[in-house]
């Protein structure tokens, strides 16, 4: 029986890059969504979200013809790096952002939301300039959007399958992550390696979300007793 | 503040890793092979005895023929291309995306009927008499499956009540049968000797009643390419290896 260490090492990698990109990509943009009175805005936001709505091979597909590098943004990518997008790292990075987009704008933009004009109106009259009101007002008390915008990421990114097989090429080290190499196992018929392989990531993931739930109810508590 | 440190200690660990990532793939670029799932088993033997041999390191990439088909026309690092049928190997040739002198069918498959816990080799006209469900590789997508149907249409009064349960490709139908869901059905030889299944518990279909089961190989165009990947080929079609093959589950080829 053979178990990919390297594997949960990579998809690691992958979930938490992905996070500190996506949580940085969507800030900005949950904040456009949440305060921009624009008729268009409903536009963008479905445009978000669509996203949740293609069969992962089928966006997997559509990728690996953008990322192929003799077109369109592949082929810019690799004028200017000189590294092809599919069937690397930086690709499977990519593609995890825009798929992802919606788990990380929805929350943020929801907790956005629900900060409320009224305090930002406060901190305006109490002198604070546009920057320190989001900073020192919206941020913290966004925290809790954020907090489920990085699990539900980090989360989806590691159970990923669809896109990740289509335009990673399943390579050792590279894109081969945990559930490609589950998938790889079965396809083989290495049921023994499958079963031990689901089973630690099934351990690893319950482990993860019981550590951000518990850190979640301490922060709900602070913020309930007067923060 | 807990929470910052938490934080900042992943994002510290995350960051170090990403690095020495980068660090480690700087080496000797190993051969890179792309492999049929069906086919996956006898290649990662091989590759060990070519490894062994000539000290070329070698990594294999494992999909259905069809993604990886579709993965090598966009762009994919792959030196040789171990397919399992010959249709999109030849379609790579007429893309001009591999050499037309590499093509050969390395390796022919056999078909069986594989129904668990049955007493003595399942005989395929009571078997279809017998049983209401039978599962086979989806035809349009596999080429065991392709067979398998072939196979049916031999007796179309028998199997024309038949649910046929369709599956992905060969290994998915094995599956299928292996958890119980479907009581048997078309797998391939190699399957079943890999697996240890019992000899009484499936029976070889005659190759004259079904198109040969073939699965070729081609190596990919490029001036990246390994030049080992014509070496492989070599070993991949010698004696010593069809021997190996028919012991398998495989017929020998000849070449």
């Amino acid at each position: 029986m053979n178990i990919d260490w390297q594997a949960f090492l990579l998809t690691t990698q992958l979930a938490g890059l992905t996070v500190v990109i996506l949580l940085l990509v969507a800030t900005p943009l949950a904040w456009w969504l949440a305060h921009s009175r624009r008729a268009w805005v409903g536009w963008v936001e479905a445009l978000v979200a669509l996203p949740l709505v293609l069969p992962p091979t089928v966006m997997g597909f559509y990728l690996l013809l953008l990322f192929a590098p003799d077109s369109g943004p592949g082929a810019w990518w690799f004028s200017l790096t000189g590294e092809p997008l599919n069937f690397s790292f930086t690709g499977l990075v990519i593609a995890s952002a825009i798929y992802s987009l919606p788990f990380a704008t929805q929350p943020i933009q929801g907790a956005f939301s629900s900060v409320g004009e009224g305090v930002l109106e406060a901190g305006a009259t109490l002198g604070a300039s546009p920057l320190d009101r989001f900073f020192r007002l919206a941020l913290p008390l966004s925290r809790r959007g954020y907090l489920t915008a990085a699990v539900l990421v980090f989360a989806h990114t590691l159970g990923e399958f669809g896109v990740v097989l289509m335009i990673g090429g399943n390579i050792p080290g590279e894109t081969r992550v945990v559930s490609v190499a589950l998938y790889e196992a079965v396809e083989t018929l290495n049921y023994g390696s499958a079963h031990t392989m689901a089973a630690i990531l099934m351990g690893f993931s319950f482990v993860v979300l019981l550590t951000v739930y518990g850190l979640n109810r301490r922060f709900a508590f602070r913020l309930g007793s007067g923060a | 503040m807990r929470l910052r440190w938490v934080i900042g200690m992943a994002l510290l660990g995350l960051s170090l890793s990403i690095v020495t990532r980068h660090a480690h793939s700087s080496s000797e670029r190993p051969l890179i092979i792309a492999v049929a799932a069906n086919f996956a088993e006898p290649a990662e033997q091989l590759v060990a005895s070519f490894t062994e041999k000539t000290g070329v390191p070698v990594r294999l990439v494992i999909g259905s023929t069809g993604l990886l088909y579709a993965q090598i026309t966009q762009g994919a690092p792959i030196d040789l291309f171990l397919a399992a049928d010959i249709d999109r190997p030849r379609a790579l040739i007429a893309k001009n995306l591999a050499t037309e002198q590499s093509f050969a069918v390395y390796a022919r498959g056999r078909l069986v009927l594989w129904v668990p816990g049955i007493p003595g080799p399942p005989i395929p006209a009571d078997f279809m008499t017998a049983f209401e469900s039978v599962a086979l590789a989806n035809p349009l997508l596999a080429p065991y499956g392709r067979a398998a149907s072939e196979v049916l249409a031999r007796f179309p009064k028998k199997s024309e009540h038949l649910r046929l349960v369709r599956g992905q490709n060969i290994s998915a139908t094995y599956t299928q049968i292996a958890s119980g869901a479907v009581p048997g059905g078309f797998v391939a030889l190699g399957q079943v000797l890999a697996q240890g299944v019992p000899r009484v518990e499936y029976a070889m279909i005659p190759q004259e009643w079904h198109e040969p089961i073939e699965q070729a190989l081609v190596l990919i165009k490029g001036e990246e390419r390994h030049p080992a990947g014509q070496e492989f080929r070599h070993f991949l079609l010698s004696e010593n290896v069809s021997v190996m093959l028919k012991s398998l589950g495989y017929l020998a080829v000849g070449g």
